[in-house]
């Protein structure tokens, strides 16, 4: 299955770049250009994840971990559009303990949000903008010497505001609108959420799986129904979490781009019994592939 | 100018804010082990209320022995004796040099298993044709005619496979009942009891209803769940079964003896068994040592809590005097079931 959707992700891109180096563009980068783009945005990640789970432990578990992740991005001249997937798999250790006690973590995440400018001035500075973003996040728990309790999960859906600054660099006075002939273009963007209201799904009082009823081939309830059946919604008393991303975007003459993005993510739900407490950083290296633009 | 561009994120990834999370990193000092022990099984186990025991008392009982700066050795010996308390086998406390268990359940009682007894005068008896087929030791027993089915299964913790039991189950088609020597399995994965109950099964029936602690009250059960027994295989064995029990019978093998005490074919014979119808979870401590113990309870159909044991429906104890024989008066009492009907 890996290979299926890693060969179909290879083909949409070498297709696309394909396409682009037969459209004889320029050697030219427009400022503010087309009204509308959107990319296929594919890449790697490095992240390093801090965990403590209280159903289980007490213990802080720390490690780093692999993942890749794709999306879309859709911009126009006064808003962004995005929808992005990304998958980790980590292996955490605490202080106390050998390594081969580690806790095997995969995380996914599936975010998609829209932020509109409102606030352009001249070049140099700093553009403003405001939006929503809606994040589904799925972090699964497998440590083995916890037996019965070796699968924790917290999943959450959060609705949030999201806040993002742009900046140019590269670019002159007074030069707005202007192409800029062998020089490339670069824009940083520093964007952060803090999600108002979230569901979460936490594995049940005791971290054990129920008992199916006997009848089907398996004697535990499916970790979906778990799931559904656990969702309960949060406040922002019980629930907290906040979602930033720095990101430096490099243009490419024929259109695409490469993007160098740090994030940072922080969740923690604080309820007896059940609470948690999860920090992300990592660095992502992404190639925004140019599908069209007009 | 870019150099530092890139240098930014990097910087960021090596310090993080990962420090946030670990300011919460609790001490794991004896006390605080100690304490954070008492108060898991305190919140979690399932039996407090049913054992009767008074779970403050043992508490001051034990914290008077603790003291930080204690040798680990002894912080665990402290701790195990206190999970003893709950007279489960299914409480243990696990440290990098040690591991704690609750052996008076069947210490205290009589064997009722000999297994080189078992082995010599009944699956390698002359003409029983003994195959080992995956998990499962069979043999056929002839006993003036009638042939009965001798199979004995070692722990529920030995996967069965479908075609081990579609095999032995054809095989013992011609029988006139069978015999399923569970003594001394000391349980395994609850997938096999219902993998292997199915194929005793003549229809589909209620075995038990499991219960999981769901709050902080010793009585905090949710509202249950109903588990079935239903017919697996293409084949089944319906004809009479005697399944054989001692106190060394544990968690899954209780729970495969209570869902076979559903069907009017089947006799449970031998002893009592060690009990252990809690599912045990698991967890840690501040100083990384882990435990579990039972948190959820079972109850039989019409309400009963067998957690302590299964009764047979037919006591017998073997007897020195016969094992010198070579008899093992538990398989016997089995054959004659098969033979009689009583």
């Amino acid at each position: 299955m890996k290979k299926i959707v890693l060969l179909f992700l290879l083909i949409i891109h070498f297709n696309c770049i394909a396409k682009q180096n037969n459209d004889s563009l320029p050697n030219i980068i427009l400022l503010y250009t087309p009204i509308k783009e959107t990319f296929f945005v594919s890449g790697i990640n490095l992240n390093r994840y801090t965990a403590i789970d209280n159903m289980v432990s007490p213990l802080v578990y720390d490690g780093y971990g692999l993942g890749a992740n794709f999306g879309l991005l859709r911009q126009k001249s006064k808003s962004n559009t995005n929808l992005n997937f990304s998958f980790c798999s980590a292996k955490l250790n605490n202080e106390l303990q050998a390594k081969h006690y580690a806790t095997e973590l995969n995380h996914m995440l599936m975010n998609c949000g829209k932020s509109y400018e409102i606030n352009n001035l001249t070049f140099n500075t700093i553009v403003t903008s405001i939006g929503w973003q809606f994040n589904q996040v799925l972090y699964f728990k497998s440590n083995s010497q916890f037996q019965n309790s070796s699968l924790t999960y917290h999943i959450s859906s959060a609705i949030s505001p999201v806040f993002r600054f742009e900046k140019y660099l590269s670019i002159k006075e007074n030069k707005k609108r202007l192409a800029f002939k062998k020089q490339r273009y670069m824009r940083i963007n520093y964007q952060f959420s803090i999600p108002i209201l979230g569901a979460i799904a936490r594995p049940n009082y005791n971290v054990i799986r129920k008992l199916n009823d006997g009848t089907g081939s398996n004697y535990e309830n499916s970790l979906a129904s778990e799931v559904i059946s656990n969702y309960k919604l949060y406040s922002f008393k019980s629930f907290f979490a906040i979602n930033s991303i720095l990101c430096l975007e490099y243009y490419f003459k024929n259109g695409n781009r490469f993007m160098l993005q740090y994030y940072f993510n922080f969740e923690q739900m604080k309820k007896e019994h059940f609470s948690y407490k999860v920090a992300q950083s990592g660095l992502q290296f992404c190639l925004l592939t140019r599908l069209n633009s007009n | 100018m870019k150099l530092k561009i890139l240098l930014f994120p990097c910087i960021l990834f090596a310090l993080g804010c990962h420090k946030v999370v670990r300011r919460d990193i609790p001490e794991a000092n004896a006390s605080a082990v100690f304490n954070y022990l008492w108060n898991e099984i305190n919140t979690k186990y399932s039996f407090i209320e049913f054992k009767n025991l008074n779970w403050e008392d043992i508490k001051n009982k034990y914290q008077s022995q603790v003291y930080d700066g204690m040798e680990q050795e002894a912080l665990f010996r402290i701790c195990s004796n206190m999970m003893n308390e709950l007279r489960d086998g299914h409480a243990n406390l696990i440290a990098p040099f040690d591991v704690s268990y609750y052996y008076p359940i069947f210490l205290n009682s009589p064997q009722n298993f000999n297994s080189r007894l078992v082995l010599t005068n009944y699956l390698m008896r002359q003409g029983a044709n003994m195959q080992s087929t995956g998990a499962l030791d069979n043999c056929i027993l002839d006993s003036l005619g009638i042939k009965i089915g001798y199979v004995r299964y070692n722990s529920f913790s030995e996967k069965l496979y479908t075609e081990d039991l579609d095999y032995v189950i054809n095989k013992m088609q011609n029988c006139d009942g069978l015999i399923l020597d569970i003594r001394s399995n000391g349980g395994g994965s609850a997938a096999n009891v219902f993998a292997l109950a199915g194929r005793f099964a003549d229809s589909k029936k209620l075995a038990f209803r499991s219960f999981a602690k769901n709050g902080i009250a010793h009585d905090a059960f949710d509202e249950g769940k109903d588990l079935y027994v239903s017919p697996q295989g293409n084949k089944q064995f319906t004809k009479r079964i005697a399944i054989l029990t001692n106190r060394g019978c544990y968690s899954a093998t209780s729970f495969f003896t209570l869902a076979m005490k559903s069907f009017s074919y089947v006799k449970v014979i031998g002893d009592t068994t060690g009990g252990g119808l809690g599912v045990p979870n698991g967890g840690q401590l501040p100083n990384a040592w882990s435990y579990r113990f039972s948190v959820t309870k079972t109850l039989t159909p019409d309400g009963k809590n067998f957690e302590n044991g299964i009764p047979p429906d037919i006591t017998v104890w073997m007897q020195d005097s016969s094992v010198n024989k070579g008899i093992d008066d538990i398989i016997e009492r089995g054959i004659m079931y098969i033979k009689s009907g009583g």
